[in-house]
């Protein structure tokens, strides 16, 4: 699944570290989404988007059928 | 960091039980040597889980992912314990080696406990079960 995390994350000027602590996660979890090798809970999703001050998931993450 | 900082206790007692054991073992002959191994055993996992606690607060305990990546690597584990288990059944049953029942217990501790720990490191280099 291809995320738009890092581009929001600067746009915040947010490190990798500090929204894990925000969405409750560990960094780690953070640079598998955005490497796109981790399909996160809808949870998680929804935590991550509203931290991201993005109006809804799908502006966050872009779901690849393939 | 005031949350990792609760978590110190646990760095100072460890190697306090650790050294504890080890000098009872060698200065008190009487002592027992299966309560110097359990002595040093749980000090050692007090350091463990002190440095963990210190390196990822409250979320040491795991996040979705490691919870999943812990639940799957321990489904994979069994299924190995499983096919160790009909290994050396065959084994005994061909009687190519001569096992006891300490062996055996060894044996299946020691895969249990290993694959859960390899297979849960390899998942996490992935990412995700796919």
């Amino acid at each position: 699944m291809k995320t738009r995390i890092k581009e929001l994350r600067a746009r915040f000027g947010l490190t990798q570290e500090d929204l894990a602590k925000k969405v409750g996660v560990r960094r780690e979890t953070i640079l598998f989404l955005e490497r796109g090798k981790y399909n996160p809970s809808l949870k998680l999703a929804y935590d991550i988007a509203r931290a991201l001050k993005a109006k809804n998931i799908e502006e966050v993450f872009i779901f690849d059928e393939e | 960091m005031e949350a990792k900082n609760k978590y110190n206790w646990r760095l100072v007692l460890g190697p306090v039980i650790l050294l504890g054991g080890i000098i009872l073992g060698i200065f008190w002959s009487g002592f027992p040597p299966y309560l110097v191994s359990f002595l040093t055993a749980l000090g050692a996992v007090f350091i463990v889980i002190g440095i963990r606690m210190m390196k990822y607060g409250d979320s040491a305990k795991g996040d979705e992912r490691t919870r999943k990546i812990w639940a799957y690597s321990a489904a994979y584990s069994w299924w190995l314990t499983y096919v160790a288990i009909a290994a050396l059944y065959l084994v005994d049953y061909l009687k190519i080696v001569e096992l006891t029942v300490g062996s055996i217990l060894g044996i299946l501790l020691v895969t249990i406990s290993l694959s859960q720990i390899i297979i849960s490191w390899i998942l996490s280099r992935k990412g995700d079960i796919q």
